[in-house]
């Protein structure tokens, strides 16, 4: 606990702030400390219509690590120019993953929900780009 | 079943449990009633306590720090349930009893001696299991009403609680101020217009003088983050439980004093 904010993976369901949702807790309840690089990740509950769509099985949600998330950001502005928000760089980190595996003629769509501009400071102190 | 106040207001304490631990606890919960508590609370610590303020935070810090656990409460309960007959109202979040099971949390609490149950956290509107749980043990379920809460909210909260209502007597976290809320006596009458349950008031009680005002308003006065804070200023236990005690007796003269029934000019 305390060490990653992966809520579908690490949580159980519970109620934080009024919502019935995945909580990341321990056994008694008690509600355990977050960390990701991302700031809007960052806290141990998660949307309840994402509980939803994960339950009913209509969506697939997979964690990335801080570091598949500071890589992918790295990528997409080195290839791309657009600097994705940390959060939307999780989706952009599980393309990467995917698309190898894909074939050429497949699509892959990533909404890139956030930009990056807001998480420089973020990004120069985790890539040392000072 | 509504809970029997005699003196007007009566004092309702509440202590977070097992801050710094469940003994320490015990003792000054006993120091309370002693000292002329007619309703313990007994708060489970939460790891997010969002309706109280920086002493009670405080205060389930220090408890989950050492431990305490909602079944831990429930102990204490029934430890305390053997030395006194003083109503006990296990005062929680909702996560706690729903990770221990609504059903499992109920039988434990009656079990252990508790007569009601209030979740802070938990709307009406969310509450049917947990209502149909309580009551089936005869637990008395006691809800939050509000000054933000309008006419027909009150009726819905009322509707929902036995016992007795609990009325929070300003917006904002739990803490002691040093006025009440100019406000109050008109929020009173708007929730007696809805209810005949007894009314207790609490959120910011901490002085005589507001309990006196509270005895013309109310048929109880809770008294929380004054009590909480007590204990973390003591140095020992015996000093927590006099403090406490020296507290409620001083909160308790403001009550029989006299100026009580008085009935604030509208």
């Amino acid at each position: 606990m305390g060490d990653h904010a992966a809520r579908f993976r690490g949580g159980s369901p519970g109620v934080l702030q009024g919502t019935y949702s995945y909580v990341l807790q321990d056994k008694a309840g008690q509600i355990a400390l977050t960390h990701s690089v991302s700031a809007g990740l960052d806290y141990p509950s998660i949307g309840p219509e994402h509980a939803m769509l994960q339950d009913s099985g209509r969506a697939e949600y997979v964690p990335a690590s801080d570091a598949e998330a500071l890589a992918a950001t790295t990528l997409l502005a080195r290839t791309e120019g657009i600097i994705p928000a940390l959060e939307s760089a999780h989706a952009v980190a599980e393309a990467i993953k995917r698309a190898p595996k894909m074939k050429k003629a497949e699509v892959v769509i990533v909404n890139i929900s956030g930009r990056g501009d807001k998480d420089v400071g973020i990004l120069r102190e985790n890539l040392k780009l000072d | 079943m509504p809970f029997h106040f005699e003196d007007k207001p009566a004092l309702v304490a509440y202590v977070t449990c097992g801050d710094p631990d469940i003994a320490t606890t015990r003792e000054v919960i006993l120091a309370a009633i002693e000292a002329g508590a007619r309703v313990i609370e007994l708060g489970v610590p939460f790891s997010d306590p969002v309706a109280d303020g920086p002493v009670i935070q405080r205060a389930s810090e220090r408890a989950l720090r050492a431990g305490a656990t909602l079944a831990g409460v429930l102990a204490l309960v029934k430890s305390l349930r053997a030395k006194t007959e003083v109503p006990l109202v296990l005062f929680s979040y909702f996560n706690p009893v729903l990770q221990m099971g609504l059903e499992k949390f109920g039988g434990a609490a009656k079990a252990a001696g508790a007569d009601g149950v209030l979740i802070t956290d938990l709307t009406p509107e969310e509450a049917g299991d947990y209502r149909r749980d309580m009551s089936a043990r005869g637990l008395d379920t006691i809800f939050l009403a509000a000054p933000t809460s309008t006419d027909e909210r009150l009726a819905i909260i009322a509707k929902a609680t036995s016992g007795f209502l609990y009325l929070i007597s300003r917006t904002g976290v739990t803490g002691a101020k040093d006025q009440l809320a100019d406000e109050l006596p008109a929020l009173a009458r708007r929730v007696r217009r809805v209810t005949e349950l007894p009314l207790a008031i609490g959120f910011g009680i901490s002085l005589p003088g507001h309990v006196s005002v509270l005895g013309g308003l109310a048929d109880a006065a809770v008294v929380g983050s004054a009590l909480v804070e007590e204990i973390e200023r003591a140095g020992s236990v015996d000093a927590a439980a006099a403090a406490l005690a020296a507290r409620i007796k001083l909160l308790k003269g403001a009550a029989t004093a006299g100026m009580s029934r008085r009935e604030p000019k509208a």
